[in-house]
């Protein structure tokens, strides 16, 4: 179990979300998108990270009709602000110092779940609730998304699949040879962590449903039950990394596909339906700017036994920074987005399910894009909050665990100021100290530091060896503390000789990796710094690879390489450009494990 | 109740609505099901709740007004408001009215209708939650699923309360009531984006009708039935301050639209529905109004089926 800083929270609503809160996603806050023509009066809306590109163009179609409300011109923009930290922040009150971004008045979140926790939190703190009136711009099922092949392999699409197979599928020792694909290994499943992702928390909620064969009212004795648990676990099992994002499975699962791999790296992925349609178009992170199509396409898979949606309500918040101006231009956008039929189908062309029933499905959910606009046929209820309170508590102690080294630079130049006041060293050792919350217990955590020579010849030196956290969490708290800096950036054959450590006592029942954390660039004696070696190491293993997640930490990291160095190893690279994000950065790399 | 035969020729009845309604939104100058229109300078804005967002469309169609929706409040200066009574100022004038209806997926009506000899309300309390495999339907539908709005928010939805609650539900019947809405215009909205989440849903007829083109668009046909007799609610309508909204309501109020109701989902105040109503089939008889103290304990009964 993680320690009570994440389990405090009795309910889930305030339990899960609130970590998702903290550590929102990896897109975080982000700016805000479209401009205020002066003397007119800003109407911001916080968006969760799917719609942003949806959004900000009909935030301009709208504006370019010049609104105006009692004589004074509006404009409304829009700012990326994941779900769970835009739900924080409301309970907060959002800062009013624009520290986050303008104070919104409409709040897109994927699901009404997060409203619900917003009001939940006001009303444990003796407030009331904000997020009240709302209504739906669009909506998207939660789906497994599979390599065509394998899907067929298992019968689709003339055969439902459901999480029963996977687990079935998971559990035989043959693997994928099971059903005659002995060269795609084992059954591999890419899934989110249900405390930080929306998709992530709804397919574990299917899970749990999946094992009792329910499709509403989940109790805690369903939870309980040893069968549900054995049933959870074994599905868990197959997991790959868990994280705060389904883009690092979908960006991998691309850049594999362009390599001829995609069928070693994930069988299924655990997404919303739209995220099927960004990946077939060769844009994986729906920028607007696709590649090239994928040689496999991801088909959906709708689990039979039953899935949940994600329904993306526009609420116009009943907070006190919204003026009524604001208030009348944020319903007449959010009327321009969803009663005007001709906006409703610029959201169905982005692959998400039109809010208003009016549009009909049509282009892009079509079986060509490996969709079925007539599934599911069985929707799941949300569990209730206490229901997925416990629910979320029993997950942590089924999960898959990991085996992780944390590789950290103790180089001279991490001795140089970070922010307020503390050197980048000091910020990051309570970063790391405070993150180890994060970790399950029965994670095996080891702690290796790297600069120059530190042993003899060696920039590395193994501190900690990989044991259960509960047994060395005292240890490993006081050895970071103790760190100094000095040296230099022995970076490749430091991480090499990680990464070799975790591959020398891999275990197939763990998530095996190498959280990476450093300041600079390579800068050790010739050749130390061809990074060519270490990236034909990192990929030399295609079924079972040690996964180095790199953490660019200040302005001056080499995220060039680190990058490189993610995507050798089937990881994802977190930047923590600005020292003082290093503790919310740590957090979303250990929500992988 | 509808018999075996009726429950047929009210399905031919409504393919051929179906049909009816789709040549009426596609007519030239259709607005849409729930378009916003800018009306012309000095003409008036319409507003409804979403449960009248077809007949409303067609109606600001018909006079060149603007279309809002109206989810409460003060009546604005330039808007004409059609809404139930309890939610309209007192000089509110009446206007049109809708009776309890029963909407029911296409596909499953035949084997609740051979279950029951007809679809009623009290075939779908006394069947609610039971496999659908035990009623001679596929295994794969689950069991019976209801739809209801909250009878505490609108007349509609109380008068269809007060069926369910007269055919005696039992106690596990809140569990067959997968789809709860806040009213009847969202509840309708809601069976088409998310179709299983009921089977069947009991509502205001104008609502249904306002999804039936919807739901055959976008995911299957609705069949339509009626309960032997019903509440009929009434739809008031007031206009805000300012001329243009006097003339909207004049306008509305003018014999010619009353006569286009029915076409647009709604009943006359008096006089046989013509159009789509026509089509849709025979409503109940007219239920008397509901008392206070009847209103209160129906309310109490609602509460203590679903909770607060």
């Amino acid at each position: 179990m993680k320690k009570p800083s994440s389990a405090a929270t009795a309910l889930f609503i305030t339990a899960a979300m609130a970590l998702a809160a903290c550590f929102g996603g990896s897109s975080g806050t982000t700016g805000a998108g479209g401009t205020v023509p002066a003397g007119c009066i800003e109407v911001p809306a916080a968006v969760s990270s799917e719609k942003v590109t949806l959004l900000t163009g009909l935030a301009e179609s709208f504006n370019a009709t010049n609104p105006e409300f009692d004589g004074a011109c509006v404009a409304v923009t829009i700012q990326r602000v994941a779900s769970g930290l835009a739900a924080q922040l409301l309970a907060a009150g959002w800062p009013e110092d624009g520290s986050a971004g303008p104070q919104p008045v409409l709040w897109s979140p994927a699901s009404t779940a997060w409203g619900a926790v917003v009001n939940q939190r006001l009303s444990e703190a003796g407030q009331p609730g904000i997020a009240n009136d709302s209504q739906r711009i669009m909506i998207t099922p939660l789906v497994l998304a599979m390599p065509e092949p394998m899907a067929e392999a298992l019968g689709w699409p003339e055969t439902d699949i459901g999480w029963a197979d996977i687990l079935a599928l998971a559990e035989n020792p043959e693997g994928w040879g099971s059903v005659g694909h002995p060269e795609w290994g084992a059954f591999k499943l890419g899934k989110t962590n249900p405390n930080f992702s929306t998709s992530g928390l709804s397919a574990t909620a299917a899970i749990y449903y999946a094992a009792t064969g329910k499709t509403a009212d989940l109790t805690l004795d369903d939870i309980a039950d040893p069968a549900v648990q054995e049933f959870v676990r074994g599905v868990e099992a197959a997991t790959v990394h868990y994280g705060d994002t389904t883009l690092t499975f979908l960006d991998n699962m691309y850049r594999e596909d362009q390599a001829g791999r995609s069928l070693t790296y994930a069988s299924a992925i655990a997404v919303e339906e739209v995220s099927v349609i960004a990946f077939n178009r060769g844009d994986p992170a729906d920028t607007g700017d696709p590649g090239p199509a994928p040689n496999i396409q991801l088909v959906a898979v709708y689990p039979k036994e039953g899935t949940l949606y994600s329904d993306n309500p526009a609420y116009i918040l009943d907070a006190p920074w919204v003026d009524d101006i604001q208030r009348q231009a944020a319903e007449a956008f959010r009327e321009f987005v969803v009663d005007d039929t001709a906006n409703q189908e610029r959201v169905l062309e982005f692959g998400f399910r039109p809010g208003n029933p009016a549009v009909p499905l049509g282009d892009p959910i079509t079986a060509a894009n490996g969709l079925n606009p007539s599934k599911p046929d069985t929707e799941l209820a949300v569990p209730e909050p206490a229901v997925l309170s416990a629910l979320l508590a029993d997950w942590e102690d089924n999960r898959k665990t990991a085996r992780v080294i944390m590789l950290l630079d103790v180089s001279g130049s991490m001795s140089d100021l970070g922010g307020e006041g503390l050197s980048k060293l000091e910020l990051a050792k309570d970063a790391v100290v405070s993150s180890l919350d994060e970790f399950n217990d029965r994670d095996e955590v080891g702690l290796w530091v790297f600069a120059t020579q530190l042993d003899g010849d060696r920039d590395y030196i193994e501190l900690i060896p990989p044991a259960p956290l509960s047994t060395i969490r005292d240890d490993l708290e006081s050895t970071i503390q103790s760190l100094v800096a000095g040296g230099g950036t022995g970076l490749y054959d430091s991480t090499q000789a990680a990464v070799e450590a975790v591959r020398d006592s891999y275990d197939s029942t763990k998530i095996n990796a190498v959280l990476l954390m450093t300041d600079g660039m390579c800068d050790d004696d010739p050749p130390g710094c061809d990074i060519d070696p270490l990236l034909d190491f990192l990929s030399s293993s295609e079924r079972d690879p040690i996964r180095v997640f790199p953490v660019a930490y200040g302005e001056d990291a080499d995220v060039e390489a680190l990058g490189a160095i993610a995507d050798a190893s089937r990881a994802h690279l977190y930047l923590a450009t600005d020292p003082l994000t290093i503790e919310r950065v740590f957090q979303q790399v250990i929500s992988n494990f | 109740m509808v018999s075996g035969w009726r429950a047929a020729l009210v399905a031919v009845l409504v393919g051929g609505v179906v049909l009816a309604i789709g040549w009426w939104l596609n007519r030239p100058d259709s607005p849409g099901t729930t378009g916003t229109t800018d009306p012309p300078a000095g003409a008036g804005v319409l507003a409804c709740p979403p449960a009248l967002d077809l007949a409303c469309d067609g109606l600001a169609a018909e006079v060149g007004a603007a279309r809002r929706t109206y989810t409460g409040g003060e009546v604005t200066e330039g808007t004409v408001v059609i809404a139930e009574a309890a939610a309209l100022p007192e000089a509110a004038e009446p206007f049109a009215r809708t009776p309890v209806a029963i909407a029911v997926w296409h596909e499953k009506a035949p084997t609740l209708s051979e279950t029951c000899g007809g679809i009623d309300v009290a075939c779908l309390v006394e069947n609610a939650g039971r496999a659908w495999n035990d009623l001679g339907g596929s295994a794969s539908w689950g069991s019976l699923g209801l739809g209801l709005a909250d009878a505490t928010q609108g007349a509609v939805d109380l008068d269809a309360w007060r069926l369910v609650d007269g055919a005696g539900p039992p106690a596990s019947f809140a569990d067959a009531v997968r789809l709860r809405s806040a009213d009847d215009g969202t509840l309708l909205s809601d069976l088409v984006l998310f179709p299983t989440r009921a089977d069947a849903v009991i509502s205001g007829e104008a609502a249904i009708a306002g999804q039936l083109v919807n739901a055959q668009n976008r995911t299957g046909r609705l069949d339509v039935f009626y309960p032997t007799a019903s509440g009929w609610v009434e739809y008031r309508v007031v206009a805000g301050p300012g001329r243009a909204a006097d003339r909207l309501l004049s306008d509305l109020l003018a014999p010619e639209l009353q006569a286009v109701l029915g076409s647009l989902g709604l009943r006359p105040l008096d006089g046989e529905a013509t159009g789509l109503m026509q089509g849709l089939g025979q409503p109940g008889t007219p239920l008397p109004a509901l008392t206070d103290a009847e209103k209160d304990s129906l309310i109490a009964s609602w509460t203590n089926t679903f909770g607060g």
